[in-house]
């Protein structure tokens, strides 16, 4: 009986509509990417069940729902090609609630409700880490605590604002607790069971294929992709290149990375990297923002040691195991004047060579004159590179599209405009037609200084090119510094004038909206701060905290943590207990007094209170009548009773003579 | 019938029974719950916030995702602290019994059970139930100063019962713990015998209706509805009018007139054992009092004499509830 009770109290509309509030803004974020008939089938579910709750009427037949609960995870599964993953996860979680929704009824089932709100902010956490979702993070769990506390009220929808209150008190004494674990629970390296692969979802970055357009569409973005501090002085923009995926393979059209990004073979460096000398030894440390890729930029040619986790692929390119989804702190040191793999085999060097065969006559006419014409090596580069310079080529976001079988013979002999992937693609494609061992570079190129540190945008991802030269090892040619030296210099800003579509921060120095800028810089001091000390805060960096305080090893970060139990426990039940200690005793009887005085809407002064007095105050406002006259009595018994204090029975009658007592006024 | 972990479950049920005898005897007047009396487990909705506490954590190491590790401590430490606080919420509380009105058997009974804040911070939503997990419980109960909540129980045989053990429970604020308190009265329950279904053939000494007195003899018919007046049986409240009006009204029946009649035990069939014989005059006290007849009852040596209304009614039930 009870249990049917409860059941028709939950389906008070008030309180679903407040958990189906809650699910929608958990699930708000998500919709923004979620395919749109996952975001359809959640939103008609929340507005069917707010409906029924309205109507109070029965819920659908359970075959149904089970139907439609298949169907909406077959949909999921057809969507994304499986369940595994961040995406369909969290479709899943969404979608699911939806349905969950429609056959709540029960405490528990409002319960689980809340707690797959609580995993959809999970979801969003995992997605995206920047300040404003700490904020999300806060609200969202105040808010779930709003609704968890509103279950605990069955009979009776108390206001949201006594809710309120609680749910701040208690997230509010949580919170140093929280703050604590936070500090001294060990953090370990690595994920546990790796990263899905659809990490990279959402996140921009260097992709692992390269065609025309590739790069230019991350231009146009001015997210940062990392910052960097350096140790000394920084070197000269033009030097900043930031190697990322190397592209070896092309079939005419695209650039694929010949193995897995990145093929992961030196954990220690090659010997095989020779250096020229000192001078161009330079010390940094990489902020990375996470990119949901596996290769991690670096200045040409990073020394020993490398960062924990991180490893060089064959195309000396820096990785690691698994998609990097956090914010992490990469020290480094890098030797930008080390020669790059000098004593390659040449049996090696093949699939440098490599071509498709039939395509693009014209460049290879064109490669083997120069070959005919050129002395050296380098006499072949700086040919190819003045005939970048002095040709009509034009460095645009725009180039239009290339159409023919032969792209390369359109772009350098047709069009002649494009951004820097058309440049390199063009220039290695010439130096293989040549016979030598080439590949593309893409990375990003210069950094934007912003006090201590410098910004590295997604706008400055480049494209370059690599020609092996004997015994120098793989040298690093930009066409596009030869058709626009701006770019290399002052950044594409520059390089592309006013009248490019740029965001404001990629525009560089030029920009009329400066003041803007440097708002917008201002704040990505915080945000730095907030990437270096908040969500970089691994294990590394945990230890260098600690050991600050003589804490940096997992036996005294165990210690702490429950040190810090004990103290918070002791301290949670002290205030615990000091808010629920006795008050005073009280009289009850004078407390019943003054129940009958505000009832009977008398104002005695406090010395004449007395039975005899109320009986003749009462009697002059001609509220004197049998009722009274037993109250009266009643209490008079009770007040000069042998037996004090008085039995609480009879106090507990005489509360409730009073409380019923209607003592009719006169006008 | 073989199974084994319902006999694990009763062979510990039945040891705790016991241990809870010897540990919470049965006392009269306040029960006062202090820290000694304070049991605290968590729950099963408990026990799922750790595994989604448990699942945050997971995927915030894997993830390496400081702001995932944040919630899932913050959710860990509220789970941590709303321990303190449910069992914050039952401390220094006094719980007594108030009088419990009588029931027929097999009725649910509602007991009162008066609860007090010795405390300084207003307690919320109690719960009294007979087992732990308040799985009986019919309300949630606040408390600022003083309040009552009740406990719903269902005794099947008639007879005077004392009220059984009990918890006060709490699971305030979030449902992740609840703390209780065995609270084990001195109060009595007088449960009248289940009144039979349909009255069976005239009562034993009819002094026949000499008029028209009764339009439907036998019938609870209903003339109308008066203001309740305190001391009215639960029986007599018209709810529905409650519902409506936000106001109490109790029955009002036809008031026949008639010679006073004799309700005897000795004179039923002796076919009848002796529960069958008191639920009969159950019904019949019940008829005649519905008829607002006159009547008195003899019960073996015991005689109560004629008299009418609500208080002849409940002297001649609580005889057959007490005889024998």
């Amino acid at each position: 009986m009870a249990e049917a009770r409860t059941a028709v109290d939950w389906l008070a509309s008030e309180r679903i509509t407040r958990i189906v509030a809650l699910l929608l803004i958990m699930a708000l974020p998500h919709m923004l990417w979620m395919p749109i008939w996952a975001t359809a089938i959640f939103l008609m579910s929340a507005a069917w069940r707010v409906f029924m709750a309205r109507r109070g009427t029965t819920l659908r037949p359970a075959w149904l729902r089970t139907l439609m609960t298949l169907a909406a995870v077959a949909a999921i599964w057809l969507h994304f090609g499986g369940l595994n993953g961040q995406q369909p996860g969290v479709a899943l979680l969404v979608v699911m609630s939806g349905m969950k929704l429609l056959e709540t009824r029960t405490q528990r089932d409002c319960r689980l409700l809340v707690y797959l709100a609580l995993l959809m902010l999970l979801g969003q956490l995992l997605y995206s880490q920047e300040m404003q979702w700490a904020l999300w993070l806060i609200g969202g769990g105040i808010l779930t605590l709003i609704v968890l506390i509103d279950l605990q009220h069955p009979q009776a929808v108390l206001p949201l604002r006594n809710n309120a209150r609680t749910a701040f008190g208690i997230s509010l004494k949580a919170l140093p607790l929280a703050l604590l674990f936070f500090l001294l629970f060990p953090r370990i390296p690595g994920p546990l069971w790796g990263i899905p692969n659809d990490s990279s979802a959402g996140r921009t970055g260097l992709s692992d294929s390269m065609e025309p357009g590739s790069l230019s569409s991350l231009a146009q973005s001015d997210e940062v992709a990392f910052r960097v501090r350096f140790q000394g002085e920084a070197p000269p923009s033009r030097e900043l290149y930031w190697r990322g995926p190397v592209f070896v393979k092309f079939d005419g059209l695209s650039w694929e990375a010949q193995e897995p990004l990145p093929g992961l073979t030196y954990s220690v460096l090659p010997e095989s990297t020779g250096t020229a000398g000192d001078t161009g030894r330079v010390a940094y440390e990489i902020q990375l923002v996470p990119h949901g890729r596996k290769y991690i930029p670096a200045l040409d040619l990073v020394t020993n040691p490398l960062p924990s986790g991180v490893s060089m692929g064959v195309d000396y390119t820096l990785g690691t195991r698994s998609p990097v989804v956090d914010a992490r702190l990469l020290p480094m040191q890098s030797d930008l004047s080390a020669l790059i793999g000098p004593t390659a085999d040449h049996w090696r060097l093949g699939r440098y060579r490599a071509l498709p065969s039939d395509l693009n006559p014209r460049t290879r006419t064109l490669a083997e004159e120069w070959v005919k014409s050129s002395a050296s090596t380098q006499d072949l580069i700086q040919t190819a590179l003045r005939y970048f310079r002095e040709e009509s080529f034009r460095y645009t976001l725009n180039p239009g599209l290339l159409t023919s079988f032969d792209r390369i013979d359109q772009f350098l002999f047709e069009t002649r405009a494009g951004f820097c992937e058309h440049f390199a693609s063009a220039f290695v494609v010439l130096m293989r037609s040549a016979g030598l061992p080439a590949r593309v570079v893409t990375g990003y190129q210069g950094a934007e200084n912003n006090g201590a540190y410098y910004i590295v945008r997604q706008s400055d991802a480049h494209a370059w090119a690599e020609v092996w030269v004997e015994g120098l090892g793989w040298q690093r040619v930009d066409p596009t510094g030869a058709v626009a030296p701006d770019r290399i210099e002052f950044g594409l800003g520059s390089a592309l004038g006013d009248s490019a579509f740029l965001p404001a921060l990629a525009r560089g120095r030029d920009f009329t909206g400066r003041w803007l800028v440097g708002l917008r810089l201002q704040w990505d001091r915080i945000d730095a701060f907030w990437n270096r000390a908040i969500l970089a805060f691994g294990p590394e960096l945990q230890r260098q905290f600690l050991s600050r305080f003589g804490m940096g090893e997992l036996r005294q970060m165990l210690y702490g943590l429950v040190a810090a139990i004990i103290i918070f426990g002791l301290g949670f039940a002290l205030q615990m207990l000091w808010q629920s200690r006795h008050r005073p005793a009280e009289d009850p009887l004078a407390e019943l007094r003054t129940l009958l005085l505000r009832k009977s809407r008398l104002d005695l002064p406090s010395s004449a209170q007395g039975p005899t007095q109320i009986a003749a105050a009462l009697r002059a406002s001609g509220l004197w009548n049998a009722e009274s006259e037993r109250i009266l009595n009643h209490y008079q018994r009770l007040r000069y009773a042998r037996a004090h204090p008085a039995a609480p029975e009879q106090v507990m009658a005489l509360r409730r003579a009073i409380t019923h007592w209607k003592p009719t006024h006169p006008r | 019938m073989h199974n084994p972990i319902g006999w694990i479950s009763r062979r510990w049920n039945a040891r705790v029974d016991a241990w809870m005898a010897r540990h919470h005897p049965r006392r009269a007047g306040e029960y006062e719950i202090n820290r000694k009396r304070i049991y605290i487990l968590p729950t099963r909705a408990g026990w799922a916030y750790a595994v989604i506490c448990l699942i945050v954590l997971l995927a915030a190491m894997n993830y390496s995702n400081s702001l995932a590790f944040m919630l899932a401590f913050w959710l860990g430490a509220i789970g941590f602290l709303t321990m303190h606080e449910t069992h914050a919420n039952l401390i220094n509380t006094a719980v007594r019994l108030g009088p419990p009105d009588a029931v027929f058997a097999g009725e649910t009974a509602f007991q009162p059970v008066l609860l007090r804040n010795r405390g300084r911070k207003p307690r919320m939503a109690l719960k009294a139930s007979t087992d732990r997990k308040a799985s009986t419980a019919i309300q949630t109960q606040d408390c600022i100063d003083e309040s009552e909540a009740l406990l719903a129980w269902t005794p099947q045989q008639r007879g005077v019962h004392p009220v059984p053990r009990f918890s006060m429970s709490s699971d305030w604020p979030l449902g992740l713990f609840r703390s209780w308190s065995w609270v084990h009265a001195e109060t009595y329950q007088v449960v009248y015998p289940r009144p039979e279904p349909h009255s069976e053939g005239p009562p034993p000494h009819p002094a026949e209706p000499e008029d028209g007195g009764t339009d439907q003899p036998g019938d609870e018919e209903l003339s109308g509805l008066r203001d309740y007046i305190p001391g009215d049986s639960l029986r007599t409240i018209h709810w529905r009018s409650l519902a409506a009006h936000d106001q109490l009204a109790s029955k009002a029946f036809t008031a026949p007139v008639s010679d006073a009649q004799w309700v005897d035990l000795a004179a039923l069939p002796s076919n009848l054992n002796l529960e069958q014989k008191l639920s009969r005059l159950c019904r019949i006290i019940l008829d005649l009092h519905a008829q607002r007849q006159t009547y008195g009852l003899r019960l073996g040596t015991m005689t109560i004499s004629p008299a009418s209304g609500d208080s002849q009614r409940d002297r001649c039930l609580e005889a057959l509830a007490r005889y024998g």
